[in-house]
């Protein structure tokens, strides 16, 4: 496959730094090259959406193509973000991907009653973040390769 | 003639009967006509001539001719028939007959009056005659006459005989006392009814003043004979109904009626009177019509009875309404003129007035608490028994009191009261009934009066009864709210213990989970990119670390699925287990492909009720076990299998997963089931979780999970679910 001419730029809402390291680490590994930008907490990640602030120039913060979103986060959380997001007009169909270490069926069922684009439980196997972190990419880097049900991630069966 | 017919008719006149009348018109006849013999025959009431008067003629004769007439009976226009001679005439049988009589020569002579044939008289010579028309005329006249006689003679007869047939009739009645009186009311006429119901004879009564006195004493003094004859005399009839005096001043009831008789031109001449002696029937219906009034009042009596005996087993709210009910009852069936019910007041042992009927306030005043013994009421409660007081005036209860005084004024001249008594013979309280008059209630009415009091003591009691347990009631139902207050704020308190520990459950899903995953995630990048700079021991060392991030996250995950099977709403409907084997399956594909297991599933699959996610994750905990706990150089052999199962009518359905694994030693098939208890015999890694979730969330959809096994051969794990109803 081609990669792609313009690099997939994608937006991590993570405020811990372990969680962003290892992220960074697997697409390594997954030779999934995002242009990855981080923000820690909610309130920056709308910041940086809305061009506001350290934010403005969008050369440095271009506008993502996804949004990587967790959930449990200080000042707002993801679904603040999240229900932020759909309410821009612009972002009505943005892919957000809820991304937890949650499995529970009320934070699952809350996201897509929010819009989410999917949910993702963050794996605690490495190797397993490396292969979502390679799913991911192709979903993004190919034009035609759909965003499917959660089940045809790979990693995405429900432990 | 005109002298011979004016003697005729004198001779006629004076006849006092048909016979003599007879005898003169022959006398006259065979003088003014000078034949030799005569005879008068008449229609018999069959239409028959007949002889009824001769002269001369012998009896064959007349049984010979008897019968023939020259005109039918009812012919309107007969005349005089005369035959000269019969020896002209040809001689028949008739003929033979009278010529052997000595007859040559006879006349028939009509008798009619009024156009109406009544028979004839005939003449007879022994020789030969020529009939003159001057004869025939004056036999017409002396018919004419002799018709007229008859017939007024026909009239009386009837009449007498007819008055006669009457009289005996009437005087030989006794069962009816008839007789004519005149204007004057004096009796003109007797019979034997008369003597057998008044006992005057003929002579003590005729023409005699006696009328009045068949008349009682009252009715005399207020003119009932008179006003009885005016209403005859006014509408032609008087009813005679009343009771009546004999001779000997014995009374009677008399049934009949008074009559007014009026002669042709319509002038009052006297009057009939007809009755007879009901005295007995009046007797009888009075007496009927006293036990019917009785038998009603009894009805009556017993029905209130009734009422209050099914108030008394119903839980009485209104016991004001229950006196006023009993009281009423009381002066219903005593027919009492006032009553009351006073109930023992228990602090002063009086008696209290709970309900009135007619007094006056200065009665009740006076006898609204009673606690001596000057009244009825209140010997009553002192004896324990009923009180009576026929005349007030004359009882020694009031002699000389005060109460006396106030029971005259209440015009209360007799009393009963009956006492209320408990089961255990307490008097509770008194029903009184006063009377107008001096009185003393019958033995019925008393027995009923019993009656009322017992059942209105069992209502009295019951209802007090009723009070006591409505206010311990109150208090039960008081300390039932503060328990109901207790348990909602322990409750209350539990759910916040409750939320709480959700919390903390999804504190540990999110924060244990990320230290966990940086370890395992900074372990494997060391392990890869830098694990030339470590020898064999890091190496491992490292490994180590990875496991143990690797168990712990396994334990954190069944620690959550655990809690959320505990705490999570679990709704539960119908499903299909033979989908969520097929999900379990193809789930595990690679798992099992790895093993080369042998995976069997096969049966008819009935619909049980069950959780979607629950059911999958119990079943697939159930094959991993298989899979995971196989006996070493064994292919799993796995056969998961439907079975019907419980105590009736198999309305559960055991979902089987059967294997040929280590099994499952006899004495920890229990146990295995709890958190955190692993079989002795399995040397894999665990969290000893698995089994206790899978019972856990049988359970909470309403089924259980089990085990059959044995050791070295394998084991086949149930889950037991609630068979759906069909289809």
């Amino acid at each position: 496959m081609n990669p792609p001419a313009n690099t997939p730029v994608l937006l991590y809402v993570e405020d811990s730094l372990d969680d962003r390291v290892l992220f960074a680490k697997a697409c390594a590994r997954s030779n999934a090259r995002f242009k990855l930008r981080y923000v820690e907490h909610g309130q920056q990640a709308i910041d940086y959406l809305g061009g506001a602030g350290e934010y403005a120039n969008r050369a440095e913060s271009p506008l993502p193509d996804g949004v990587l979103l967790d959930v449990k986060m200080p000042i707002l959380d993801g679904f603040a973000v999240l229900r932020w997001i759909r309410e821009q007009e612009s972002f009505a169909h943005f892919p957000i991907l809820v991304f937890t270490s949650s499995y529970q069926h009320s934070d699952i069922e809350r996201a897509y009653a929010e819009k989410a684009t999917a949910f993702l439980t963050k794996p605690s196997d490495f190797q397993a973040l490396i292969n979502l972190t390679g799913a991911l990419w192709e979903c993004f880097a190919f034009p035609n390769f759909q965003i499917g049900p959660l089940e045809t991630l790979p990693q995405f069966k429900r432990p | 003639m005109e002298q011979a017919l004016y003697e005729l008719l004198e001779g006629i006149n004076r006849a006092e009967s048909q016979k003599a009348v007879y005898e003169a018109a022959m006398d006259f006849i065979l003088a003014a006509l000078r034949c030799e013999k005569v005879s008068i025959l008449l229609f018999d009431d069959a239409g028959v001539m007949r002889f009824v008067a001769w002269r001369g003629l012998s009896d064959g004769y007349r049984q010979a001719v008897e019968g023939h007439s020259p005109w039918a009976a009812d012919s309107l226009d007969a005349h005089p028939i005369c035959v000269a001679d019969l020896g002209a005439v040809p001689a028949d049988e008739l003929i033979k007959t009278i010529l052997a009589e000595g007859i040559r020569a006879l006349a028939f002579i009509p008798l009619t009056s009024r156009g109406k044939l009544l028979g004839k008289f005939m003449i007879y010579f022994s020789v030969p005659h020529e009939f003159t028309p001057d004869e025939v005329r004056l036999a017409q006249a002396i018919a004419t006459q002799l018709a007229f006689a008859v017939q007024r003679q026909k009239g009386e007869e009837a009449l007498r005989q007819s008055e006669e047939r009457c009289r005996m009739l009437v005087q030989q009645v006794k069962d009816y006392a008839i007789f004519r009186i005149d204007t004057h009311a004096r009796p003109m006429t007797w019979n034997e009814g008369v003597q057998r119901i008044l006992g005057f004879t003929e002579s003590e009564f005729i023409g005699r003043d006696v009328l009045a006195s068949i008349f009682t004493p009252e009715d005399q003094a207020s003119q009932v004979l008179q006003k009885e004859l005016e209403t005859a005399a006014r509408t032609g009839s008087a009813n005679n109904d009343r009771w009546l005096c004999r001779k000997d001043g014995s009374r009677f009831w008399a049934e009949g009626s008074t009559t007014a008789l009026r002669n042709e031109a319509g002038e009052l001449v006297g009057y009939s009177k007809v009755f007879r002696d009901c005295t007995e029937r009046k007797l009888i219906q009075s007496e009927l019509t006293s036990v019917k009034d009785r038998l009603a009042a009894d009805l009556k009596a017993m029905t209130r009875l009734q009422a209050l005996g099914a108030r008394a087993v119903q839980p009485e709210t209104d016991v004001s309404a229950l006196f006023v009910e009993v009281l009423e009852a009381a002066v219903a069936i005593a027919r009492a003129d006032r009553g009351n019910v006073q109930l023992r007041d228990p602090e002063t042992g009086g008696l209290r007035i709970m309900a009135q009927r007619g007094f006056e306030p200065s009665f009740l005043k006076f006898f609204q608490h009673v606690v001596d013994e000057t009244a009825a009421c209140a010997v009553a409660m002192g004896t324990q028994q009923r009180v009576m007081v026929e005349d007030v005036t004359k009882s020694p209860i009031f002699e000389g009191t005060e109460a006396l005084r106030v029971l005259l004024e209440a015009d209360v001249r007799a009393v009963q009261s009956t006492p209320l008594l408990s089961r255990e013979g307490k008097v509770l309280g008194i029903i009184s009934t006063h009377f107008d008059h001096p009185h003393r209630p019958s033995e019925n009415e008393l027995h009923f009066l019993d009656i009322l009091a017992r059942q209105a003591s069992n209502a009295l009691e019951r209802t007090q009864a009723d009070e006591a347990l409505r206010e311990a009631k109150t208090k039960l139902a008081a300390a039932n709210e503060d328990l109901d207050k207790k348990v909602k704020r322990r409750t209350e308190s539990l759910n916040e213990t409750l939320h709480s520990l959700e919390t903390l459950l999804y504190t540990i899903a999110h924060d244990l989970r990320a230290p966990n995953r940086a370890m395992q995630g900074y372990a494997h990048l060391l392990l890869e990119s830098h694990s030339q700079s470590l020898n064999d021991e890091g190496r491992f060392y490292l490994q180590r670390i990875i496991d143990g991030a690797l168990r712990n996250e396994a334990l954190i995950r069944d620690l959550l699925e655990f809690g959320r099977l505990v705490h999570a709403d679990f709704p539960c409907h119908a499903l299909d287990p033979a989908q969520n084997v097929r999900a379990v399956l193809h789930g595990l594909e690679s798992e099992i492909a790895a093993l080369h297991a042998t995976v069997e599933a096969a049966g008819e699959w009935p619909k049980v009720i069950g959780n979607d996610a629950a059911l999958s994750h119990v079943l697939t905990n159930l094959v991993s076990n298989a899979l995971k706990y196989r006996r070493s150089g064994v292919v799993p052999q796995i056969r998961i299998y439907p079975e019907l199962s419980g105590q009736d009518s198999y309305s559960y359905v055991r979902l089987c997963v059967q294997d040929n694994g280590i099994g499952v030693p006899a004495e920890q098939q229990e146990t295995i089931f709890q958190l955190f208890q692993r079989a002795s015999n399995v040397d894999i890694e665990g969290t000893g979780m698995g089994l206790a979730i899978v019972r856990k969330a049988a359970e909470r959809m309403g089924g259980d999970a089990g085990v059959d096994s044995k050791v070295g051969e394998g084991s086949t794990f149930w889950v037991e679910l609630r068979k759906a109803s069909s289809p």
